[in-house]
């Protein structure tokens, strides 16, 4: 006897009479459904005609709640029904669940084709999460394998939408195979030569793939049978409008991470980066120049250049050790640090020989540094200046993308096309169900014009903040630090000319080169005229008229030791230079001053505003994450109220 | 629909936003540009002409200045005349351009210890040839001092500033030969040096048939390099732009010997003991004082001064303050018409 007959027992018992009432008649209740012995007092043959006809009562009931099914098995539904009926007892007065228990016991025999396994999955979906008394909350997947037709029919439940139908076709390329075989086979022997008819075989395989492949696009299907009612038309609507949503979300917080991420990586990583560089820059260069105008004062060397030149050497050893850390990825930024890590050592050493051999007043002292200031200004300060432009150039394209007009764009267009679809639908259900409000979505419209308009003046403030910083603070560091190692590249030509004692013309035309990208004091072109433009703009017009016109002194001073110098009074030159009655040297210290204070104050400006821009977006990543998801929750009961009308 | 007319408004405003954020704050790269241009200033050169290593190039030009008739005798020059008294020189005469100038223009070098050099100390200029040549502004003028040198860098530059004139003279260890003579004139041979082979102590080497694929160092422009790439044990030549740079390159191991005239040679040993010569003279380098050709009334006047010194002893006595106890013989004057 099947467990579920046994449970056919009437509970009430409170009398003898009335107990054995009720156990002959869930006796022979249990005969008639089930097919137990029929107790006694009862004529077999029409108590089996009685069983025999609720049977088919509840086959008929069956085929109308799965009609693929019947249809598929057609004239042996009934009696392969009336076979699985005799074990088991109908589902309480629910024909779909007596149906899909039915179809359960066939699919696990395996006799059931896909039409009818598919009905089979569908109707257990609706039946898991439509049937009872609420409707499911939580999602719910199903799926099934179609082997004959090589696919995977999925059906996603998900709340608020109903039952989504997707199919996939699955192929193993064995199968594929078989088939143009089979083709091929079926096709007889070729004709015109086997590889042509092959290639047709294989094309006609390819061919019934297609045919499958437009005849599986179910999502139309689906869609036109969605559309086909009013709730369908509205589930649609509301995952559209969710997606939508979402997707602004989403767009909105990959802007906003890229814009964070170019402010946050100027202001902490690329042009502190550039200052470092700009300092081996100008350590390297000043080594050299001071350890030049040592050789060129003669005699013992004064402590303040030994210290200076020291000073350099530890500065420069010390930023190169930490550019090596810290630039990653481009290979002619760690080929130029590996170049001055290699090469300072070697410097150093030449000039240390230069000393010695000096204070032993042997000429092979000169030769020393002359070849060590052609190693530093030959290789090893052409390699700072390369990584300097690598800095730079990176620092530019943070710039770039912190500023770019693709991010206000992208977010732009999605929220207009998220608040015009909002307001559409608004328009829509206003229509269907003549309420003027929808409170949900109204709400959610809000929140995604606070969101965009927050969104976009982030957007405005952090590029205007880092448009400041390039203009008033990295702009004026890039010319700055250019003029100052141009301007020790020129000091180091003097001095070697000077040391040449007239045989350094290379060095005076160096010298002429550099001051011509200078420019004139007057800031009339070259690089001047952009530190004068700059000076002007960040109001330190004073300080850069101090500087021009101590360097207007300087290149009197040079003059008068170039007429020196040609004159062959190299004793007197030298003496004007660097030396007892010198002029040179202290202008050239007070440029370098002069230069020093204006690159930490445009560092300080750069600092302030980079420090704004990235504030600027600050809360606005958990902002976009919390009012998007809000408003498609928003979405979700605005509609929700309508779908539930028409339940 | 009021509301909704409020949400188009929104709607509007929100284009409106957009445009003003992309339209402020834009950045550009001027300063970035123009700060790199200028950074990428090349480093200046002069333009100088490189010396011929070609062997077979200086081979054909020899045969054809042989005929030369100054290549009869290159060591001869011209007979000197008597010297006029300091400070009168004759009307017409180059040395009246000089004095009248008020100083000597000398193109000497600033890094070969004995000869020319630097006193890193003094900073002043000092050696046999700068004594040479102070003797004879003293000749002009009656003052060692009214004189100025310029240093000469490259050797090429000894010959290019005689022809231009922007040196009255020079005495930088220029040997005399046929080549040199088409272009300048000399004076007699103040110093005659040999070519030798410098080693440091521990080379096994012995002599320049011991050098066969080493790196020989010599300056640039010189016939110390031209005979050097003429052995026949082919060692590698090793050019220098400034003589002493040769002395850093064996010192830092990049050459295995130094080829030079022992004048200089012995200015290098001095400033590095750990070095030997070896093997006999490749040539001899006869020494003279480099004059425009142009000027024969100049090189009259140079060789009487030298005269002078040779018949007074105040050459040896130079030879004697700066090279020791090693010095050689006084080279004597040879002379035509």
């Amino acid at each position: 006897v099947p467990r579920r007959c046994e449970r056919l027992e009437h509970a009430d018992s409170s009398t003898e009479a009335r107990q054995e009432y009720a156990t002959r008649q869930a006796e022979l209740l249990r005969a008639l459904v089930c097919g137990t012995p029929l107790p006694g007092g009862f004529d077999a043959s029409r108590a089996r005609a009685v069983g025999e006809a609720l049977v088919r009562k509840r086959a008929r009931a069956v085929a109308r709640a799965l009609p693929g099914l019947a249809a598929s098995l057609g004239d042996s539904h009934s009696s392969k029904f009336a076979d699985y009926a005799r074990g088991e007892p109908p589902h309480d007065n629910d024909a779909l669940g007596d149906a899909i228990a039915f179809g359960s016991f066939l699919d696990r025999l395996r006799t059931l084709d896909a039409r009818a396994r598919r009905e089979l999955l569908l109707a257990r979906m609706e039946y898991a999460t439509d049937t009872r008394a609420r409707r499911r909350r939580t999602p719910l997947v199903g799926a099934m394998l179609d082997r004959a037709r090589g696919r995977v029919l999925v059906a996603v439940y998900a709340p608020a939408l109903g039952v989504i139908e997707v199919t996939l076709p699955f192929r193993s390329p064995f199968r594929r195979q078989a088939e143009g075989v089979k083709t091929y086979l079926e096709g007889g022997w070729p004709s015109r030569g086997t590889s042509e008819t092959i290639r047709r075989v294989t094309s006609s395989g390819s061919e019934a793939i297609g045919a499958s492949a437009t005849r599986e696009s179910l999502p139309t299907a689906w869609l036109r049978d969605r559309a086909a009612t009013t709730p369908g038309r509205l589930r649609l609507l509301a995952a559209l409008l969710v997606l939508v949503v979402l997707a602004f979300g989403v767009v909105a917080s990959i802007a906003v991470r890229d814009r964070q991420q170019a402010a946050h990586s100027a202001a902490a990583e690329t042009e502190p980066l550039l200052v470092q560089a700009d300092v081996l820059s100008r350590s390297l260069s000043d080594a050299d120049a001071t350890a030049t105008t040592t050789f060129l004062t003669g005699g013992i060397e004064s402590p303040a250049r030994r210290q200076r030149y020291l000073h350099d050497l530890r500065t420069a050893s010390a930023e190169v050790t930490a550019l090596a850390e810290e630039v990653h990825g481009s290979t002619s930024a760690n080929a130029a640090v590996a170049t001055i890590a290699t090469k300072l050592p070697v410097y150093s050493g030449e000039i240390e020989t230069a000393r010695a051999n000096n204070r032993q007043g042997l000429p092979v002292g000169a030769a020393y540094l002359r070849s060590a200031s052609g190693l530093m200004r030959g290789t090893i300060v052409p390699a700072a200046a390369r990584l300097y432009e690598v800095e730079a150039r990176r620092l530019a394209t943070d710039y770039g993308s912190g500023v770019s007009a693709s991010a206000v764009v992208a977010v732009a267009a999605m929220a207009l096309v998220a608040l015009g679809l909002l307001i559409l639908s608004q328009f829509y259900i206003a229509r269907l169900s003549n309420r003027v409000l929808n409170i949900a979505l109204l709400a959610a419209s809000i929140l995604l014009i606070g969101l965009t308009a927050w969104a976009l003046t982030g957007f405005a403030l952090e590029q205007s903040r880092l448009s400041t910083a390039q203009r008033t603070g990295s702009d004026s560091v890039e010319v700055l630090s250019a003029t100052r190692i141009l301007l020790l590249r020129a000091q180091s030509d003097d001095s070697l000319a000077l040391a040449a004692r007239g045989g350094g013309d290379q060095y005076t035309a160096d010298f002429a080169a550099v001051m011509h990208a200078l420019g004139p004091p007057d800031g009339s072109h070259g690089l001047l005229a952009d530190a004068s433009s700059l000076a002007a703009r960040t109001h330190a017009d004073a300080s850069f008229d101090d500087f021009t016109r101590t360097l207007r002194g300087y290149e009197a001073v040079h003059r008068r030791i170039g007429v020196l110098e040609d004159n062959g009074k190299f004793p007197k030159a030298v003496s004007l230079a660097v030396g007892r009655t010198e002029k040179e040297a202290p202008l050239a210290d007070r440029l370098n001053g002069d230069l020093k204070r204006q690159i930490s104050a445009a560092q300080s400006r750069f600092e302030n505003a980079a420090t704004d821009a990235t504030s600027a977006l600050h809360g606005l990543l958990p902002g976009i994450a919390l009012l998007t998801v809000g408003s498609a929750l928003l979405v979700l009961i605005g509609l929700g109220f309508r779908i539930r009308e028409y339940r | 629909v009021k509301t909704r007319i409020l949400e188009l408004l929104a709607l509007a405003a929100v284009v409106a936003a957009a445009a003003a954020a992309a339209g402020c704050g834009s950045t550009s790269d001027t300063s970035l540009r123009d700060s790199l241009d200028a950074l990428r200033t090349p480093a200046a050169t002069v333009s100088s002409t490189t010396p011929t290593l070609n062997p077979l190039a200086g081979l054909v030009q020899q045969v054809d200045l042989t005929l030369s008739p100054l290549c009869v005798n290159t060591e001869a020059s011209l007979r000197p005349t008597e010297l006029p008294t300091p400070g009168r020189m004759p009307r017409g005469s180059f040395m009246r351009r000089i004095e009248q100038r008020g100083h000597l223009v000398a193109g000497v070098d600033q890094n070969t210890l004995l000869y020319g050099y630097l006193d890193p100390f003094t900073g002043r200029l000092q050696g046999l040839e700068i004594d040479l040549l102070r003797n004879l502004a003293t000749a002009i003028f009656g003052n060692p001092n009214a004189i100025d040198f310029k240093v000469l860098t490259t050797a090429d530059e000894r010959l290019q500033d005689v022809e231009d004139g922007s040196v009255d003279v020079v005495a930088d260890a220029v040997t005399i030969n046929c080549e040199r003579l088409q272009d300048v004139a000399f004076s007699t041979v103040y110093y005659d040096a040999q070519q030798r082979i410098l080693v440091p102590s521990s080379a096994k080497a012995r002599g320049v048939q011991d050098l066969g694929g080493k790196r020989v160092c010599a300056r640039a422009g010189t016939t110390s390099l031209d005979n050097i790439t003429k052995q026949p044990s082919h060692p590698i030549p090793f050019p220098v732009e400034q003589r002493t740079d040769c002395l850093v390159a064996l010192q830092e191991g990049r050459v295995d010997a130094i080829t030079s005239d022992d004048s200089i040679l012995r200015g290098f040993q001095v400033q590095d003991p750990y070095t030997k010569l070896v093997g006999s003279s490749l040539e001899p380098e006869p020494y003279g004082m480099v004059i425009a050709k142009s000027h024969p009334d100049f090189v009259r006047f140079v060789n009487g001064v030298l005269a002078r010194m040779r018949a007074d002893g105040s050459l040896k006595a130079l030879y004697h303050k700066w090279l020791g106890t090693s010095a050689p013989h006084v080279p004597r004057a040879q002379y035509r018409n």
